[in-house]
């Protein structure tokens, strides 16, 4: 019993990490129905920013939770501003382009940001400073330890996922967004901002994918100029199993796609963790074709 | 007239591809009007509200609203300057429920909390089902109600100038009463309204003026009485002899 719900606990934080990208994805699908390639490579470039910037301020010399803080909020600020940057210069001018013009351009973004990332990281893989303590015997609850990384990495990711919920559903950006993501010229005519909104969803998504990457680099501290192709690879697979545009679809699918990682690697066999985690994605995909929380989009007219 | 003209369209003209939409269509609105647009399928009736509210861009010609040029504003800076446009099919959010489609309507406006109250208190006098399913997803509605809805949204945004594009169609005989009725409503609370009709008697009972558009062209231009009497229109349009 322990162990399991030590496993769930694993589970669910490596979840919420893939919940955080997944989230971009299902946000810019919303509203520009593109599947941005390049949005695993934010994910990549928060880990080497958060990198650099903990490294500069020396904030792995005294681990705690503010410096860990800076480097998130530092981290998310440079990520936007680089979503932003990248919607407004690959994907704006193409807004009356066909739509595999604009797919096309979301690969060579992301084949632009992994080998610039190797030009100017070096492809050698590299250490993130360890932000938090690391100490297994600080949390126990009677015969559970709690790992306080892990912790960390679920609260900080629950927060954002809830603040971000918050903004799409209860503020007027938000229902802004969820009207230009229904239909972008009906919109226009109620004198809703859609470029902007559009623009806007990009810094969100980039952001999340952001502080995505400084938690990985929590938990799995090796980062390479390639990792956010794997990653943002199967946070996408996690969006579409949860029904892609829907966003507590994008939560439901990567808590599932991290809890059934989590339980190949710990019940059945750690070789085989990402090809049967797929499996059991695409075998849910057979069942609900259009994800868990999906609906057949209604046919635009 | 003069000074009480609110939108002035002179002499413009749109192209689809090879195909000539409007040509050189010229007319005036007059603050606080209903003004018909008449005309058969492919007249032109839709491509004009369009190029009204910024979905098209005219070859040639010019919109005027207070005297200020209209085509050199976005689709959602002629919203801000109270050009709204419900299109045809209602157009309404069916992801979102009433009452964020309601408030998505106020977008340009930013009123205060209680000029925001008012605002819904009259929409919701105006189609009172509308506050009984406040909650529902709009998806939810009856074809009938997404019209109401479609209407209320654009009053929330006290337009300057609101273009309605077949706000009777597919919906039931009684229903088609009630919307006509509604629309008199407006006029009578200030609006000016752009109404384009199949259904073109009843247009012009409750409108002041009209325009008949044929294949792109203004065939005919009056005041609504001159319309209903008119021979010609009596023959292909009202479907009286």
């Amino acid at each position: 019993m322990n162990e399991f719900i030590q496993h769930v606990i694993n589970g669910l934080s490596l979840g919420c990490i893939y919940a955080l990208v997944a989230i971009g994805y299902t946000l810019v699908f919303g509203v520009l129905s593109l599947i941005n390639f390049a949005h695993g490579e934010m994910v990549m470039m928060g880990a080497y920013f958060g990198m650099y910037f903990a490294k500069h301020f020396k904030l792995a010399e005294e681990p705690g939770i503010s410096g860990l803080l800076l480097t998130l909020v530092a981290t998310m600020i440079v990520t936007g501003c680089i979503g932003w940057c990248v919607e407004k210069f690959a994907y704006r001018p193409l807004k009356n382009a066909p739509r595999i013009n604009l797919l096309i351009t979301a690969v060579g973004v992301s084949l632009l940001f992994q080998f610039s990332g190797q030009l100017i990281f070096g492809s050698a893989p590299q250490f993130f400073p360890q932000l938090v303590e690391f100490n297994l015997d600080t949390w126990k609850i009677g015969e559970l330890q709690f790992n306080p990384l892990q912790i960390t990495v679920l609260g900080i990711a629950l927060v954002l996922t809830v603040v971000l919920q918050t903004l799409v559903f209860k503020t007027r950006t938000g229902r802004g967004m969820r009207a230009v993501s229904f239909n972008r010229d009906l919109a226009s005519l109620l004198g809703i901002p859609a470029t902007r909104v559009i623009s806007l969803t990009f810094v969100v998504g980039a952001a999340l994918a952001g502080a995505a990457g400084v938690l990985v680099g929590l938990v799995y501290p090796k980062i390479d100029p390639l990792m956010g192709s794997l990653l943002g690879l199967k946070s996408f697979v996690a969006a579409v199993v949860g029904g892609i545009g829907n966003l507590s679809g994008a939560v439901l699918g990567a808590l599932l796609l991290g809890l059934s990682e989590e339980f190949v690697v710990g019940y059945l066999a750690p070789t085989y963790r990402d090809a049967i985690a797929f499996a059991f994605l695409i075998i849910i995909l057979l069942w609900r074709p259009s994800g868990l929380l999906g609906v057949n989009r209604i046919e635009k007219v | 007239m003069g000074n009480n003209v609110l939108l002035e369209v002179r002499d413009l003209s749109v192209r689809y591809g090879a195909v000539q939409a409007l040509k050189s269509v010229h007319f005036d609105l007059i603050k606080g009007e209903i003004l018909c647009l008449l005309g058969a399928n492919g007249a032109g009736k839709t491509t004009l509200l369009k190029t009204l509210s910024g979905g098209l861009s005219p070859d040639s010609g010019t919109i005027r609203l207070h005297g200020s040029n209209l085509l050199a504003l976005s689709t959602e800076a002629r919203a801000r300057a109270g050009m709204i446009h419900v299109p045809e099919g209602r157009g309404i959010f069916l992801n979102l429920s009433v009452e964020e489609n309601l408030d998505l309507g106020a977008w340009t406006k930013r009123y205060t909390k209680t000029d925001y109250r008012a605002k819904l208190d009259e929409v919701f006098e105006l189609f009172p089902r509308l506050k009984e399913r406040l909650a529902q997803n709009a998806g939810t509605l009856s074809g009938g109600e997404q019209q109401m809805l479609a209407i209320g949204r654009a009053w929330m945004a006290e337009p300057e100038v609101l273009l309605l594009d077949e706000p009777s169609l597919g919906l039931a005989p009684k229903l088609i009463d009630k919307i006509f009725e509604i629309i008199s409503t407006l006029q009578s609370k200030g609006a000016t309204i752009l109404l384009v009709e199949q259904n073109a008697e009843q247009a012009l009972t409750i409108g002041n003026r009209g325009i008949l558009l044929e294949t792109g062209l203004v065939r005919m231009q009056g005041s609504a009485k001159e319309l209903l009497a008119s021979e010609e229109m009596r023959k292909s349009y009202l479907g009286l002899a």
